[in-house]
């Protein structure tokens, strides 16, 4: 997973991501759910995903109860809170809305994981080169800015010029230790900006090297995902796996359309853990036999 | 051809005056690896921008600069940038990049290279400068020395037929610095690249290169071979100045005013003594060092220190006794926690175990006030961070005003001491306009001006040149004395050897030993000076080149006679 090319990993989470927001039917919600969990848990470990549960779940519980305390449709009533009803149905509708919520929240820490800064800041190469550079730049800058100001500080405190006076002086004292970063910034970007035109910064032409090789597993796997995603959006659009919770609960068909819209959607929930599993596999399939 | 050609070249900064460079002449040929020395603010680094197109300062230029037969100026854009390579002295200003591996790859970048290509030449450079272990490493946790070679290799990437060097090992320790050196001359060994660098350190480099160009003062005094340049200084009608540059060997030949071949390494300085001096005398008289009568200004007994919770220990158990009036220099490779133990002992960061004792009391007693107000004085590795004003002169006058002194008695104070470190005439300056050596000693003034008890230096010597250098000793020399203490952190082993009192050897978060500079010295064998590692074991306890010299003169020339 961590070895694929950056733009197959950013498509597959993309996918998983705007298809688990379209829908509503519990089915799809939990499988989008406990495929995001299995993966979190494969890629951080279980010890992690363990820690990671004892918070999420009670949220999860929380968000469940939030929304038929709001909401009083729904024909099933399950008793009277403060005169209130509370339906079976809104219950219903608390928890498949805390699963899509949940389900996100694990698919964008496995993508935390996966894409990292580094390969983010490929991706948005390739939207424009020149942006990748200036985020480059920016990166670099930041902890250089942050440990001067730190040295700066240090510097000025065994001065003593914090200590003297009251509040406003001591205000003074460390505005002036910024100002005096800002000089130093506007320096060291002088400099920079030279060593980048002394590098060939600004000719014609740029191109833009990056770390990521596309291999055939990359790009077989890139199709394979766009033309399910391309296959589910439509039908989860068109409503064909749709579930209806008010004023009383649908029940689940089995039908025909049900199948047409999980069936992708599920195959791209696993992509991640096939792959995942398929490599540990192999890996533990070769040591067995050194 | 020459590869290189400077004719009649003088140059004047617009809006100054008078030029900084005067009808230079400098031919270099292909695959020379050409020396460039000076005092700083001599010149050295206006020469070399001019060399580079898109560096070339602002201001006005008579004379030619011809590179392989056409001029700088009219080059094409695309030629100098592969062609010539420039590596400067600030690591920091010239890494644009976070990550290395992006770094490496700008200029191929620039330059329009197809991404195989460039994944290749990165590939040939990581195995060349061994960066493969740090290749994906962002570069804000690199050291000071691996930015460099980090700098030097990117510009390698791109195969220039001339490198540029302006003083690039002015910023790292000793260990670093002769390592990024061994790179270089590597480079200028194995594929011929034309080499120019402008060094202060010329120990290592005197001996190994093809020619040195020495100016002065924006001239151009010569250029010519190792020796002649020997011939030609001591022709020269002030030596002095130039004489703390030169290489120990050369340095101890001339003060014994020795006849025929100059030794110039190591090496050839202990084979010179050989056979040109006795040794009866074995070593000088020590007057024994006598600490014990001194009171103890700082103390720490078996301290321990961590920066985080988490964090490993950097001080392991410190035991260490400051005495007043004494010079301590503190020495050790990079990385170890030098530089913690000084914050320490001035009390910026705090002991987690152990005791510390600040003339005798704990260090609750001081208020945060007295302590930095009245007690210590600290001059961070960068002297830049001191400075917070827009000139020298306020930045002096802040000090002033920590003391109740009435403005007559603060403006004589000032007066003062820029007379006495000259430096009088830098006051109306920014502080980050002024040169190294210029800028040390403005920031020694601000801290002399508050008048501190105890001074702590942090590598007060890094980017200096042997003449700031020296001037810097003789300031701190002077100041110190009764109830005043210096403590140096440095890793320059002749310096310490020169100018401290006593000398400590920090390592594995502990003083391993701390003792007069001569037993350090002589009790070393790897880590110690190279008049110690020339004269020994022909002679014993000489660690300077001056002890070296006046032991020969006591011993006396072996006669001629005798050596036949």
């Amino acid at each position: 997973m961590t070895n694929l090319h950056p733009l197959t990993a950013f498509g597959l989470f993309f996918s998983v991501i705007v298809l688990t927001m379209l829908t509503m039917h519990p089915v799809l919600l939990l499988t989008s759910y406990f495929s995001a969990v299995l993966l979190c848990g494969v890629l951080r470990g279980a010890r992690h995903l363990l820690k990671s549960l004892a918070y999420s779940i009670p949220v999860m519980l929380m968000l469940t109860l939030l929304n038929p305390i709001f909401v009083h449709r729904g024909t099933h009533i399950l008793f009277f809170l403060n005169g209130n009803p509370v339906t079976l149905e809104a219950v219903a509708y608390g928890a498949s809305s805390s699963l899509m919520l949940l389900s996100l929240f694990y698919w964008f820490q496995c993508f935390g994981i996966v894409i990292t800064e580094e390969k983010l800041t490929y991706l948005f190469g390739r939207v424009s080169p020149r942006l990748a550079l200036v985020l480059s730049m920016s990166l670099s800058l930041l902890p250089c800015l942050r440990r001067k100001f730190l040295e700066i500080d240090d510097a000025q405190r065994a001065l003593g010029v914090y200590g003297k006076g009251g509040y406003v002086d001591r205000l003074r004292a460390k505005l002036s230790s910024l100002s005096i970063l800002l000089t130093w910034a506007l320096e060291s970007s002088v400099e920079r900006a030279r060593s980048m035109r002394a590098r060939g910064y600004g000719l014609p032409g740029r191109t833009a090297y990056s770390l990521y090789r596309r291999t055939r597993r990359d790009v077989v796997s890139g199709v394979l995902l766009l033309l399910l995603f391309c296959v589910t959006l439509p039908l989860l659009l068109s409503g064909w796996a749709t579930f209806s919770y008010y004023p009383t609960l649908c029940s689940i068909t089995w039908s025909f359309h049900f199948w047409g819209a999980y069936a992708p959607l599920c195959m791209l929930c696993a992509f991640p853990l096939l792959l995942e599993g398929g490599e540990r596999f192999k890996w533990r399939y070769w040591t067995s036999k050194i | 051809m020459a590869l290189l050609d400077i004719q009649n070249l003088t140059f004047t900064y617009a809006g100054c005056n008078s030029p900084v460079l005067q009808a230079i002449d400098l031919q270099v040929q292909k695959g020379e690896f050409l020396l460039l020395c000076g005092a700083s603010g001599c010149g050295k680094t206006t020469l070399l921008q001019l060399l580079k197109k898109q560096l070339s300062p602002n201001g006005t230029q008579s004379g030619e600069i011809l590179f392989d037969g056409t001029r700088i100026t009219e080059m094409e854009e695309r030629d100098s940038v592969r062609r010539i390579g420039y590596v400067r002295q600030d690591p920091d200003a010239q890494i644009v990049c976070d990550r290395v591996w992006h770094e490496l790859a700008f200029a191929l970048e620039s330059l329009g290279e197809p991404t195989d290509r460039i994944r290749r030449k990165v590939a040939e450079i990581c195995s060349f400068f061994g960066i493969g272990e740090w290749y994906h490493q962002t570069t804000d946790t690199l050291s000071g020395g691996q930015k460099q070679i980090l700098a030097l290799a990117s510009v390698m990437a791109c195969e220039p037929d001339l490198l540029i060097l302006d003083e690039p090992t002015a910023m790292l320790d000793p260990i670093a610095a002769t390592h990024f050196l061994a790179c270089v001359r590597r480079i200028h060994a194995e594929f011929g690249t034309t080499v120019i660098l402008a060094e202060h350190r010329l120990e290592e480099l005197f001996s190994a290169c093809d020619r040195i160009a020495w100016m002065d003062a924006g001239r151009m005094l010569f250029s010519t071979t190792p020796r002649e340049t020997l011939i030609k200084l001591s022709a020269h009608s002030q030596p002095e100045r130039y004489l703390p540059a030169l290489p120990s060997a050369v340095r101890l030949f001339w003060m014994l005013k020795g006849e025929g071949d100059c030794p110039l390494t190591v090496r050839d300085g202990a084979q010179f003594l050989r056979t040109h001096f006795q040794n009866a005398i074995r070593s000088l008289d020590q007057a024994p060092l006598s600490t014990s009568s001194k009171p103890v200004a700082i103390s720490i007994e078996d301290g321990y220190f961590r920066y985080t919770r988490e964090g490993t220990d950097v001080l392991r158990g410190v035991s260490l006794s400051v005495y007043e009036g004494e010079h301590l220099c503190i020495l050790g490779a990079n990385g170890v926690g030098k530089s913690t133990l000084l914050r320490v002992l001035g009390g910026v960061s705090r002991l987690w175990k152990g005791k510390y004792r600040l003339w005798g009391k704990k260090l609750r007693e001081f208020s945060p006030k007295v302590l930095y107000e009245s007690q210590f004085a600290w001059l961070p590795q960068d002297p830049k961070t001191l400075f917070v004003h827009d000139t020298v002169e306020a930045d002096l006058k802040e000090s002033t005003s920590l003391r109740s002194l009435s403005a007559a008695e603060a403006e004589a104070r000032i007066e003062d001491i820029c007379e006495q470190l000259s430096i009088k005439h830098l006051r109306g300056r920014h502080p980050y306009d002024l040169s190294g050596g210029e800028r040390q000693r403005a920031a020694v003034a601000k801290l002399l001006l508050r008048e501190p008890k105890i001074l702590l230096l942090d590598e007060p010597t890094k980017g200096l040149d042997a003449y700031d250098k020296e001037r810097l000793a003789s300031i701190l020399t002077a100041w110190k004395g009764e109830g005043r203490v210096i403590v140096t952190v440095t890793h320059d082993v002749e310096f310490a050897a020169a100018f401290a009192d006593r000398c400590a050897l920090f390592f594995d978060g502990q003083v391993i030993s701390a003792e007069a500079p001569v037993p350090f010295f002589s009790g070393n064998r790897f880590y110690t000076t190279a008049a110690r590692r020339m004269t020994y074991p022909y002679y014993e306890n000489t660690v300077t080149v001056e002890m070296a010299a006046t032991l020969c003169l006591q011993n006396g020339r072996i006669k001629e006679a005798e050596l036949q």
